[in-house]
């Protein structure tokens, strides 16, 4: 009590903190740590036009990393359909051994790495149908246990492997019924179970989202009922699903509320996935391609103050394409201006 | 004393297991007997009040001072009140008030050494210690050497409980020759309990020998028993003891003594009197519980259990504490009395609080249930006792009970005589277990359950016991869903141990339900990721058809591989390499089925091994590989298998010669038609046709009713122009197969060849019909059109006998034994698990053979199915399907059309835009061999007689026509110019559309002519007919007409016209074709210079009709409207147009 102003307005912080996390409401700026604009992680979503990147380009790519003060990579996938990033007997193999720089460079910048397993791009239109999504699964372990078995030799032994991002998405709407529910659980049981044998210092982790027509509570028994089954996973990385207005600004915080809560009664990691892009095309405000654009910088500051409240580590989605300065221009000005934000508030996300 | 005892209590009951092993004498240590001892006679030796007041007081004639002896008086005067006034306060109690007034009179008279004593006294009563000291200390002063100063410093170090500092003061007075009698014998008394407190029992023994007239006395006899005690002389201090019973004046004192002497009994070994005094206790106090226990010990540790427990059970119900339920359990267990020890050791295990005995009881529970043959609960009890402490004997229970369940399991499942496809693995279970737990199983699990004791409550733990027994209960009812629901209710209840959900995963796999096995066998590894049981997850995802997965947990057992049998160490290289074949990655099925002959040379591995370097397309390393094997070794599938690859490889290898010889081994091996059909194929593909017609009729004569030989050897024939004998067996093969489409055109085309157009018609039409039929139940979808090229090998077929199968390879030999030996870890019949994902892998692997190494019989057989002058002639037409037919029944309607043909009339009529100068028309385009005579317009009847008229693509016509010219710019048939002829025409070349002609002109107007024609034309096109539902292509015609007239003219004309078009299809009823043209004709002589050349374009409409079911259209009408340049001079250019129409 000694400390008068001082110990006032952090102990009133405290009270905003706590009541922004019971009630679900967004935490005001005031009450939000220096830190709470840090961007501490990001997505890298390999595609095509990186399988021919140079060591160069992605030397350049972790140097904005460094200048974000990023320390975490969640790499999305090794392989897409049957192209695989790495040197594989199984896959297609890269020209360039993709994973490895990646590895590399991530060791050299201190960057720790969740390496993501398999996908397929029609991952969607399947489990969009009932009676794919088991056959699916299925497959997918298959592929799963291929990938891994083949990268585990290799990641490991980088001071920056983390640990195994499982790269599937788990909604609310596909895996609600008991048969599909069952399914999923058993997949991600196996998977876990697999991926710890494989390399057993590993942490797991998974990506979820949330659509606004599920009520938060319905979400949190959900994922209760998720995690007691499934032991292994180590982390949720949950989607703010801003960008592609799943959720918005109001709503989000209600679903941070109970998935930190849920997470938390289980002994599970929340990562907020703070989303930096607008989506201005494709499903579902349009039929075309999907499109976007780097998000305004006072959105994408107000979610990642929200997602302070409930997670440590809050990972982008993602740097490359929407805030660095080695795809488009609008992604290299939005860094520009996020570089000024952090040094006009002299953040250290470290 | 109640303390010492409870600690006799405790190691009553804490003791370990086995009980001989505990409770020994020295823990009850002589200390605590000793204190036993001194508690009980302390109060005698405590210097008190009545003690110190028999000390002489000061008496006032020895008051002395070196003062003068007035002053003496006077201070005598003043201070005598005061010491008066302290006396009397002692006499009435008043300690406090004494203690004040000889403070007052020490200050009047500091030197009274007598009344110093007395205030000693008093400050010492009341336990003013400190007072005390510094009294004496005075006194010292004032006395040195002073006795009772020494006395009181000796005692307050006692009351401070310095003990040994006392002691060492007071000792000293029992050897002082000032110190008066009293004052010795009270630090005689005091010593003694100090020393024997502090165990100095020479001292003690000192002490006593200072105190007087005490001998015979119990307290005095009790310290002797005590200090000959310590220092180890038992039997004088028994003797001691005895004696002190003896002079014991009361019960408690006798009591007393008993104790003692128990104790020392006890200490001296002595069990028999410790159970005689404990006995001389309890007939005073027959309930006395802790005697009771003490007596029931006693018992125990003479090797008398029956009797301990007879004691225990003297204990009244409601004095049985956890302590005795625990002890009396343990003697029930001891004399074998499971059932009974049952009850104790639960409750024990309920309310012990500490760990230790916890773990004990349930160990004792364990073994009480193992002692019931309640080995599923014994298992759980033991598995309890190992979570509350981790020792070895709870891990070495636990593993002899899980032994002898299993054992259990395997007994009951073999004395059902049903073995499970995952039951329990032999290397479980000794050797040595069976002989001696065999005869002790008789009554089963569920008959023990029911004489479970009942004194358990429905705890949780009982409730988990109870789903396990009934899950254990169901396996020996053979009733494995009964038992998933147990085992299952165990899991939700809270059972989460390895070996309940590996009960639970063989059940599962018993049940066939392999994913739930595999989840099964999954938790378990998460709890334990042993070898065993990366095994077990491993061969589950083998079950479940997961090969990559399965290859996974494979890998995962690679770095403990050394630590497997050889054997088995094989076994999994072998399995892996199947798995590894599966996934198509012969690379490493090679490498590890390499590896796995490292531990020994076994045919069926090279067997393996052979194939996938030949899968790899290392044809000579397999070929090396396989040629060591000693086919001898070998049962026949395998040497098939050997012969069948070796054969392949040779072939490969363009060693035909060897190839062959591997064929008819693989033959003499399996003098089977299928193995002729083989050879015969492989004979016709490599051209040795007389071998080959030798095998394929062996075949056929091995088996007559096979149709796959039949229509083999019919196509035989059929290429062989032997049509006879190709019908008859195609008619033999319709007969076994009458849906197989294929057979019934090629039937029907070798009765063409044949030139029995009546038959060809006829099964032409049946194979029309069939194949209407076929799309209407296919829906118009041909792709279902049953009679298809593939070659059916069906069963006793070619393709699933001599293929390689891994899962024969798995079956059999001696290494294949470790695979089937190490399987019996999940399964007790290898062929329920690894058999059966095998056999997908093996079938997978069959079809990839059928596709490959199989593929050149294959195409044989293709390329024979379908004659290939035919399929060349409908080549073009191959992908042509209209409104629903394919281009075969097109084909075949065409063929019908031309076979049944009899009549044909051609009329056309051309117009020309500008008249030549000559008036001479030109030739139209080139229809109906027109253009030797050139005419604008003409007619022609056409008769084709049977037989002779069409044979096998050769035909035969008469016909008779009329060819006029046109009044110039008209329509008008000039009727001079009509011309009349009749003739022959015939076309010798199957394929080729030449004909050669003879024709009689005969003049009917007046410039025509009479004279004879002998002509040759030819004509040769490509996209001219129709393609139905194809919406254009390209037309190319070319018609060349070379004509002598003889003898009258003596004239020679040749004709020839070519056209390149694009034909544009409108509802395959119209085609459009625009195109370009040229044309020329030229004569010898040509008087009248008639020849000419033109170049043009134009297009042509065709339109067909009248067409019916079996026939394509028979009629058309076409327009072709062209403008032609002349590049003759003496010719004109302009618009010609002719209609032709053809019935």
């Amino acid at each position: 009590m000694g400390s008068g102003p001082k110990f006032w307005k952090k102990w009133m912080g405290g009270v905003l903190l706590s009541a922004a996390m019971l009630n679900g409401q967004a935490v005001s700026a005031e009450a939000a740590s220096a830190t709470a604009g840090c961007l501490q992680g990001t997505y890298i979503q390999l595609s095509e036009a990186n399988r021919h990147w140079t060591k160069d380009q992605w030397k350049a790519l972790f140097e904005d990393f460094k200048k974000l003060q990023i320390h975490s990579v969640v790499l999305q996938w090794s392989v897409i359909d049957n192209e695989a990033f790495y040197e594989s007997r199984r896959f297609k193999a890269s020209a360039n051994p993709v994973i490895d720089w990646i590895m590399e460079l991530a060791q050299d910048h201190q960057i720790e790495v969740m390496v993501g397993l398999s996908h397929q791009s029609n991952h969607w239109t399947r489990i969009a149908q009932p009676d794919e999504r088991q056959g699916y699964l299925r497959e997918q372990i298959e592929r799963v246990a291929v990938t891994a078995g083949e990268l585990a030799g290799t990641v490991a032994k980088y001071r920056s492997f983390r640990g195994w991002y499982i790269s599937e998405e788990i909604d609310d709407q596909n895996w609600v019924n008991d048969s599909d529910n069952n399914a999923m659980q058993s997949y991600l049981f196996q998977t876990t179970t697999l991926l710890r044998g494989l390399t057993p210092k590993a942490v797991l982790g998974i990506s979820a989202f949330a659509n606004k027509t599920t009520k938060p509570e319905e979400l949190g028994m959900y994922w209760n009922h998720m995690l007691s089954k499934v032991k292994g996973l180590d982390i949720i990385y949950f989607q703010d699903g801003i960008g592609v207005h799943k959720l918005t600004l109001e709503q989000l915080p209600a679903y941070y509320n109970v998935m930190h809560r849920t997470l938390s009664n289980h002994k599970r990691e929340l990562r907020p996935v703070v989303e930096l892009f607008e989506q201005t095309s494709g499903e579902p405000i349009s039929t075309g391609e999907f499109k976007a654009v780097p998000a305004p910088l006072e959105r994408v500051v107000t979610q990642l103050k929200l997602a302070a409240n409930y997670g440590v580590q809050r990972i982008a989605f993602s740097v490359p394409e929407y805030l660095s300065t080695q795809t488009t221009a609008d992604a290299a000005a939005a860094f520009k201006e996020y570089q000024s934000f952090m040094d006009q508030n002299k953040m250290n996300c470290q | 004393m109640k303390m010492k005892k409870n600690v006799v209590v405790q190691s009553m009951g804490y003791r370990p297991i086995p009980l001989s092993q505990s409770f020994h004498p020295a823990q009850w240590g002589k200390f605590g007997m000793l204190g036993l001892a001194l508690a009980s006679i302390t109060p005698i030796a405590v210097a008190d009040p009545q003690t110190l007041g028999s000390i002489t007081l000061p008496l006032k004639s020895k008051m002395q001072n070196s003062d003068n002896w007035l002053l003496s008086q006077l201070r005598q005067f003043r201070a005598y009140p005061y010491l008066d006034r302290a006396y009397k306060r002692i006499s009435t109690g008043k300690l406090v008030e004494a203690a004040e007034e000889f403070k007052n009179y020490f200050e009047v008279e500091s030197d009274d050494i007598s009344s110093r004593v007395a205030y000693l006294n008093v400050l010492y009563k009341l336990k003013r210690y400190d007072d005390v000291s510094r009294q004496a200390d005075i006194l010292t002063a004032l006395d040195p050497g002073n006795a009772q100063a020494q006395l009181f410093r000796g005692l307050v170090l006692e009351a401070k409980n310095k003990h040994g500092e006392a002691l060492d003061v007071l000792l000293p007075l029992l050897s002082q020759t000032n110190a008066d009698a009293k004052t010795k014998e009270v630090a005689a008394a005091t010593s003694v309990d100090l020393a024997l407190t502090t165990r100095r029992y020479d001292d003690a023994q000192k002490a006593l020998s200072a105190l007087p007239q005490r001998s015979r006395e119990y307290g005095h006899l009790m310290r002797q028993g005590a200090a000959f005690a310590g220092q180890g002389k038992w039997a004088q201090s028994v003797a001691a003891y005895e004696q002190a019973l003896t002079a014991a004046k009361t019960a408690p004192e006798r009591r007393l003594v008993r104790e003692t002497l128990f104790h020392q009994e006890k200490q001296n070994d002595n069990i028999p009197g410790a159970i005689a005094q404990a006995m001389a206790i309890l007939e005073a106090e027959p309930d006395n519980a802790e005697w009771l226990r003490a007596l029931a010990m006693m018992h125990y540790l003479a090797h008398d259990p029956g009797a301990a427990l007879a004691v225990m059970d003297r204990l009244p119900a409601g004095r049985v504490q956890t302590q005795d339920a625990f002890f009396r359990a343990n003697l029930l267990l001891d004399k074998k009395e499971y059932a009974r020890a049952l009850p104790d050791y639960a409750r024990v295990a309920e309310e012990a609080t500490d760990r230790d005995v916890k773990f004990r009881s349930l160990m004792g529970l364990g073994y009480a249930y193992s002692g019931l043959e309640q080995t599923i609960a014994a298992r759980e009890a033991f598995e309890r006792a190992n979570a509350v402490q981790q020792v070895p004997e709870a891990g070495k229970a636990l593993a002899t009970v899980t032994k002898m369940l299993k054992m259990a399991n395997f007994v009951s499942v073999e004395r059902s005589g049903a073995r499970s496809s995952l039951q329990i693995t032999d290397q479980d279970v000794t050797q040595s277990d069976r002989p001696r737990r065999l005869p002790s199983r008789q009554g089963g699990i569920s008959k023990k359950t029911a004489a479970r004791p009942t004194v358990l409550t429905k705890s949780p733990l009982q409730l988990q016991q109870e789903s396990l027994q009934q899950g254990y209960a169901a396996i020996s009812r053979q009733n494995d869903e009964s038992a998933v629901r147990a085992f299952g209710a165990a899991v939700e209840q809270g059972v989460d141990t390895v070996q309940t959900h590996l009960d639970m995963a063989f059940a599962y796999t018993r049940l066939k339900q392999w994913d739930r096995a595999r989840d099964s066998f999954l938790y378990a590894f998460t709890l334990d990721g042993n070898l065993q049981n990366r095994l077990y997850v491993a061969r589950s995802y083998v079950a479940t058809g997961q090969a990559d997965l399965a290859l996974q947990y494979f890998q995962l057992i690679q770095p403990d591989l050394p630590y497997l049998s050889q054997p088995e160490q094989k076994a999994v290289l072998i399995e892996m390499g199947y798995l590894y074949a599966k996934k198509e990655d012969y690379e490493l099925a090679a490498a590890v089925w390499k590896a796995s002959v490292a531990y020994g040379v076994d045919a069926q591995t090279l067997l393996s091994l052979g194939y996938a370097l030949e899968m790899t397309k290392r044809d000579h390393e397999a070929l090396s590989v396989l040629e060591k094997i000693d086919p001898a070794t070998l049962d026949q599938p395998a040497q098939l298998r050997l012969f069948s690859q070796l054969s392949r490889l040779y072939e490969k290898t363009d060693n035909v010669a060897e190839a062959r010889n591997y064929m008819l081994k693989a033959a003499a091996v399996e003098p089977s038609a299928i193995k002729y059909y083989q050879v015969g194929l492989f004979e016709q593909k490599h051209k040795m046709r007389d071998a080959s017609v030798e095998h394929l009729n062996k075949a056929f004569e091995m088996e007559p009713d096979n149709a796959v030989y039949a229509e083999q050897l019919a196509y035989h024939y059929k290429n062989n122009k032997e049509y006879d004998k190709a019908a008859a067996l195609f008619e033999r093969a319709i007969e076994k197969n009458p849906n197989r489409h294929a057979l019934f055109v090629d039937l029907a085309y070798t009765y063409k060849q044949m030139g029995n157009n009546d038959q060809a018609v006829a099964w032409f039409k049946r194979s029309i019909d069939l194949k209407y039929e076929a799309q209407r139940v296919a829906g118009k979808s041909n792709k279902d059109v049953p009679a298809n090229y593939n070659v059916n090998l069906t069963e006793g077929d070619a393709a699933p006998q001599i293929l390689y199968s891994t899962a024969d390879a798995v079956r059999s030999e001696d290494v294949v034994q470790g695979v089937h030996d190490l399987s019996m870890a999940i399964t007790d019949d290898v062929d329920h698990l690894m058999p059966v994902s095998y056999q997908d892998s093996s079938s997978d692997i069959i079809q990839e053979h059928a596709s490959q190494g199989l593929a050149t019989y294959r195409e044989i057989q293709l390329a024979q199915l379908s004659p290939s002058e035919d399929r060349a002639k409908t080549q073009e037409d191959i992908t042509s399907i209209k409104q629903g037919q394919d281009e075969e029944l097109y084909r075949m309607r065409q063929e019908v059309r031309e076979l049944s043909r009899r009549f044909q009339f051609n009329l056309y009529q051309a117009y020309r835009s500008k008249s030549q100068p000559d008036n001479v028309a030109s030739t139209p385009p080139g229809f109906f061999n027109s253009g030797a005579i050139p005419s604008q317009g003409g007619a022609e009847l056409i008769y084709q007689p049977p037989g002779v008229g069409y044979q096998d693509g050769k035909i035969f016509q008469v016909f008779a026509r009329g060819l006029w010219s046109n009044e110039p710019n008209s329509l008008h048939i000039a009727g001079k110019s009509v011309q009349g002829s009749v003739g022959a025409r015939y076309k010798p070349l199957k394929t080729q559309d030449l004909f050669v002609s003879i024709e009689r002109l005969f003049k009917i107007g007046s410039e025509a002519q009479n004279d004879w024609l002998a002509r040759v034309s030819y004509a040769w096109t490509q996209g001219y007919d129709i393609r139905p539902n194809e919406s254009s292509w390209n037309q190319t015609l070319f018609y060349g007409d070379l004509g002598y007239f003889f003898p009258n003219s003596g004239i020679t004309a040749l004709y020839s016209e070519i056209r390149q078009g694009r034909t544009f299809n409108y509802a395959n009823l119209f085609t459009v074709t625009p195109h370009v043209m040229a044309a020329g004709r030229a004569q010898r002589p040509d008087p009248d210079k008639s020849s000419y050349a033109e170049v043009g374009a134009g297009v042509a409409v065709k339109y067909r009709f009248n067409e019916n079911r079996y026939e394509a259209e028979r009629s058309s009408a076409e327009l072709v409207v062209q403008y032609r340049h002349n590049l003759s001079q003496r010719r004109n250019s302009g618009w010609v147009a002719t209609a032709a129409v053809s019935f």
